[in-house]
């Protein structure tokens, strides 16, 4: 008691006023990191833009931009290839790392990501679904892939809950669901003669085929669900609590793991629609990110958009660079690199990855 | 202030508790006890709104708890329950998150809520820890810091599931004396505790409890002559004379 006692005299003589800085945790150092994420992101952009089997010069592109060049060969490249291109792989960059930063936090869970618990393999089997049905209908595909990654992660977070799953079965029963649509898939590709279904940059996932169009129909759904991902961030923290604290706290759990749930859908099933079944970001990015700038999920998510999406067009502009004039379906790529990285991160910060 | 009528409940439909009731009072420390799997934790869930009761009703100050808004109801009772995974949070957060319950629409923290914070700090004497993560701290500091965010949650009612369980003794009795504090304050304190002494040093009010019943409710020094305690546990116990107070002190018997 004396402790306690003394507390709260020193409280009541003493006590003027709270500090608001002093809850973020080292707030410069993480103000830091967005700088330089920010920095790197803008000469990603740029490289992305400019080179290819065909390179565009910086001072093209800067005379482009003026709007003085509409004529030329570099402009049409740019407006119709490479515009798009970078374009969507910093959208299904920050809406993958997005997505699979939520998936962890409304599962409690490090090791899942979108493609891991088939969310990726529900929104792929309903797009090609929807490819080989309605082939003239580019729109209906963002709908289509969303409608696909909800259910599949509605299904495995019912299933999940009825068997009162521990992580590891959680995972087990995203595996096993996510190997039954791969399966359809596979089906849809063997027995479809469309050129764009049957092509492996849709399985590896790959940005050759984005067209402007395609952007302009699942871009507003990714936009929609980062802008509520920023938003529902403080949830997400209190839902790391665990579900009796948070709702001791008065929070209503199972609506907001719902609705977590359902914009990490629409972010996956956006991306899936245009650019393929892209595993790896949903995992490591958030991971990477939290190495950095810690577990406020606030700082997670802005990280993940800024990093998913460097991560995406780093690899991707490798991508069409290795083999130019060839190119390689940037799912490879993200592979080959952000495998290696991920396994240098656990071996020299493991303390942070908290599986 | 707290009233339960005729409660009854448990997981999945079950009547794990069997028609409780007991009241408790402002000012006073109850404290559960009673052997594992006697239904402490299930009534600690029925009455923060974990489970639903089958029958019976649970009153504050004269009136049924069930009706009230989520947050409404979390700005008049806060639980802290006893299995928790290790949040990977500092330990400021985590205190801050007590506020939660007082989210107005603009969704952002108040001044009002920081000073909360930092008053719940000092109480719990864990300023020090507040940008440590909660998982570099050890049991005794942690459990502490969740301490402090139940204060932060300012709630007249506060109920807590075996708080000192795998703490050392010293930590035990700060965590109790804290308790103390917030009693003198005018809470109402719910707690289950495994430690006999401890319960029976520190309640006002004790209730014990076995195969999801009440077996007695009293003060600490009628539950120990009522004999009850070595019925339920299967102990023997001995009231022993320190200089300063009447210790309990309890030795296994063999049967």
């Amino acid at each position: 008691m004396p402790d306690g006692v003394k507390a709260m005299n020193i409280f009541q003589s003493s006590f003027m006023g709270a500090n608001r800085r002093s809850f973020c945790l080292h707030p410069s150092k993480s103000k830091r990191w967005l700088a330089i994420l920010l920095l790197v992101l803008a000469v990603i952009v740029i490289l992305s833009l400019t080179l290819g089997s065909v390179a565009i010069t910086p001072m093209q592109l800067a005379e482009i931009i003026k709007g003085n060049d509409k004529s030329s060969a570099a402009y049409r490249i740019l407006l119709y290839v490479r515009f798009p291109r970078t374009m969507a792989a910093l959208l299904a960059g920050s809406a993958l790392a997005v997505s699979g930063a939520i998936i962890q936090a409304v599962l409690n869970n490090a090791l899942a990501s979108p493609n891991i618990i088939g969310i990726n393999s529900g929104a792929g089997f309903v797009t090609m679904l929807c490819m080989v049905a309605f082939p003239a209908q580019p729109w209906l595909l963002p709908p289509a892939a969303f409608i696909g990654a909800f259910l599949t992660a509605l299904a495995v977070s019912i299933i999940a809950m009825k068997i009162n799953a521990s992580k590891i079965t959680i995972i087990l029963t995203g595996v096993a669901i996510g190997s039954i649509l791969t399966a359809g898939i596979n089906t849809i590709k063997e027995i479809s003669t469309d050129v764009l279904v049957g092509s492996s940059s849709f399985m590896m996932g790959g940005l050759s085929y984005v067209t402007n169009e395609s952007l302009h129909f699942a871009g507003p759904y990714i936009l929609i669900g980062l802008i509520l991902a920023l938003l529902f961030c403080n949830e997400m923290n209190v839902l790391s609590l665990g579900e009796d604290s948070a709702h001791s706290l008065g929070m209503n759990v199972k609506a907001y793991r719902f609705i977590l749930l359902m914009i990490a859908a629409v972010l996956s099933g956006a991306a899936v629609s245009f650019a393929g079944l892209l595993g790896f970001v949903g995992l490591i990015v958030p991971h990477c990110v939290r190495i950095f700038v810690g577990e406020d999920n606030k700082k997670v998510i802005v990280a993940c958009i800024v990093a998913g999406a460097i991560f995406v067009a780093a690899c991707d502009l490798l991508a069409r660079l290795i083999f130019a004039p060839f190119e390689l379906p940037v799912g490879i790529i993200m592979s080959f690199l952000g495998g290696p990285f991920f396994l240098w991160l656990l071996l020299t910060k493991r303390r942070h990855i908290n599986a | 202030m707290l009233e339960l009528v005729n409660l009854t409940g448990g997981y999945h439909g079950e009547d794990k508790v069997k028609n409780i009731n007991a009241e408790f009072k402002k000012n006073e420390i109850t404290v559960i006890i009673g052997p594992n799997g006697c239904g402490k934790s299930t009534l600690l869930k029925l009455m923060v709104r974990l489970l639903k009761p089958l029958s019976g009703r649970i009153m504050l100050n004269g009136s049924d708890i069930s009706p009230l808004p989520r947050k409404e109801f979390a700005q008049t009772v806060s639980f802290l329950p006893q299995a928790r995974s290790v949040p990977h949070m500092s330990a400021g957060s985590l205190v801050l998150h007590g506020r939660y319950p007082y989210l107005s629409y603009t969704r952002r923290y108040s001044k009002k809520d920081y000073e909360a914070v930092e008053r719940a700090l000092m109480i719990t004497g864990t300023g020090k820890f507040r940008d440590i993560p909660m998982d570099l701290l050890s049991g005794g500091e942690r459990q502490k810091v969740y301490i402090a965010m139940l204060i932060a949650q300012n709630t007249d009612v506060i109920l807590l599931d075996e708080p000192t369980t795998y703490l050392d003794i010293h930590y035990q009795f700060e965590l109790m004396n804290i308790i103390c504090n917030l009693k003198q304050q005018g809470k109402t304190i719910i707690t289950v505790l495994h430690d006999l002494s401890l319960a029976l040093k520190y309640a006002d009010q004790v209730i014990i409890m076995n195969q999801g019943k009440i077996e007695g409710c009293g003060s600490p020094d009628d539950i120990c002559h009522s004999g009850m305690i070595d019925k339920v546990f299967h102990i023997h116990m001995r009231q022993l004379l320190s200089p300063y107070d009447g210790e309990y002190v309890f030795l296994p018997v063999q049967e």
